[in-house]
């Protein structure tokens, strides 16, 4: 980009952009001063999912989409083919750190205001949270372990509570039963995916740029701005550094940290596992699934919890304060809310009997209302401080709580 | 508190119509707080600003534009 010859931008240039332009978005953009290491996130997803696309592609020229030949062909990449085992602990654990990332990322827009700012980067995100989630439970099943087989056949019935469903469902799998036929469409559904990622990725990014980012002390900075190189290209190559320690020391170390051991045995269609469970990163979906005892109440909860975070640019509009950080009640509130998404995550992966499955249910009421609950505290917090304001009068205590809380009570 | 809300258009039209003086006073604030954040420095304690002293240069503003865009809403359905 350095080397490129500037034009300069004429009448006659029409809807496209002139050389230079491209190089002013690209490298001259104004940023805030202060972004702090939560702004990693953004370009670490971008470089894991180069990574994931990368060695996913190269896992694809030795991986065979066949029931008979899958665990064979992966056999054969793990042990013959020239460092194929260094490529496949690579994507598996660059699966793992892409949904820490992702979780980190939205974590850091919840807490600094971002859906506030870029409402429209806000639901892209959200896009492509579920696209991958979509394309990680896919290549979940491409080496056809017993989780495999169990968790498509777990999620794919999740269908038949809708009306039709069960006709989709013999349309996904291409029979009645799961096959090799649906082991291909999965194979070739998590090739593609990626693909649309990456664009989105691109999308989301562009979308960023018609208002520009958010920063932690959410101020109003327009008029003090750096540009983005040297300073934030210099940080993002530091946290690339990092990213890719910890997921090279990962392959070389830990390689099957987050597996299954269940996963290295053939698969009996004839016998269903004890525990049935997906990688971590979808066991706090999975526990919020199995704490509605009906069928189909579970699938919609799972839903609504996953895809929960839409709520907040629509019940935030009148918010004055960006960031969380002059709102000590919504932080605790925060913080509450990460605690149960990682104590969900836990219960996930247990046995569904006993105190896990209340434990379960408590989660899932804690996870929802949040969701409505820290835009709710966070905009009362700043009523309560303007109206503050209008007092003249010493106050006790007392009056001050019930000065917090009574607009919300008189109103009623 | 007014130097914490968030960028929205009605602020823009809001900081257009404040004086020169609120205006430099408010710059100053938000490079002081960028600043300090990016060094990990706390302001001193004397320096800070305690709630009855705040003076909200802002929120008079907002509000009479959030009154004139409802004004011109109302005029504009019953046209």
């Amino acid at each position: 980009l350095l080397s490129v010859s500037f034009v300069e931008a004429s009448a006659d240039d029409g809807p496209g952009k002139s050389v230079s332009n491209y190089y002013y978005e690209a490298l001259k953009y104004p940023c805030p001063p202060n972004l702090s290491v939560w702004w990693n996130m953004g370009s670490m997803l971008f470089l894991i999912l180069g990574a994931q696309i990368l060695t996913g592609v190269m896992l694809t020229m030795n991986y065979t989409a066949d029931e008979q030949l899958a665990v064979v062909s992966v056999d054969y990449i793990m042990r013959d083919a020239n460092y194929g085992w260094i490529i496949r602990s690579l994507h598996m654990g660059g699966a793992s750190m892409f949904f820490a990332l992702i979780y980190m990322h939205i974590a850091r827009g919840v807490y600094f205001g971002a859906y506030l700012k870029n409402t429209h980067v806000w639901y892209s995100g959200l896009t492509l949270y579920l696209l991958s989630m979509g394309v990680g439970f896919l290549g979940y099943v491409l080496p056809w372990g017993v989780m495999s087989y169990w968790g498509l056949t777990v999620i794919t019935n999740m269908m038949t509570v809708i009306p039709g469903g069960a006709r989709a469902l013999d349309w996904f799998q291409g029979g009645f039963v799961i096959s090799t036929v649906t082991l291909k469409r999965v194979f070739v559904l998590h090739f593609l995916l990626p693909f649309v990622i990456l664009g989105l990725s691109l999308a989301h990014v562009l979308l960023l740029h018609v208002n520009g980012s958010s920063n932690p002390l959410g101020l109003d900075e327009t008029n003090f701005s750096v540009p983005f190189h040297p300073y934030y290209s210099i940080k993002d190559l530091a946290g690339f550094a990092l990213l890719l320690a910890g997921l090279v020391g990962m392959t070389f170390t830990f390689a099957s940290l987050t597996a299954d051991p269940l996963q290295w045995q053939p698969i009996n269609k004839m016998k269903t596992p004890a525990v049935i469970k997906p990688e971590w990163y979808f066991l706090y979906a999975y526990a919020i699934l199995r704490s509605i005892p009906h069928k189909a109440g579970g699938v919609f909860t799972m839903f609504a919890a996953i895809a929960g975070i839409a709520v907040f640019p629509m019940i935030s509009s009148n918010e004055n304060f960006q960031s969380m950080k002059a709102c000590p009640p919504a932080r605790l509130m925060f913080v509450i809310w990460v605690a149960n998404f990682m104590f969900l995550t836990v219960i996930g992966a247990q046995e569904p009997t006993g105190g896990w499955v209340l434990a379960g249910q408590f989660g899932t009421i804690l996870h929802l209302s949040a969701l409505v609950m820290i835009p709710m505290i966070k905009a009362d917090w700043e009523f309560y401080l303007f109206m503050t304001a209008q007092l003249d009068e010493e106050e006790s205590v007392v009056n001050d709580v019930k000065r917090f809380l009574g607009p919300r009570l008189l109103s009623n | 508190r007014d130097d914490m809300r968030r960028e929205t258009p009605i602020l823009k039209e809001a900081l257009k119509r404040i004086s020169r003086q609120d205006l430099e006073a408010r710059n100053f604030r938000i490079a002081r707080a960028t600043v300090l954040y990016n060094a990990k420095i706390e302001l001193p304690r004397e320096q800070w600003t305690e709630l009855d002293e705040d003076k909200l240069y802002l929120t008079p503003h907002v509000e009479a534009i959030k009154k004139e865009l409802k004004e011109r809403k109302d005029f504009e359905k019953s046209k």
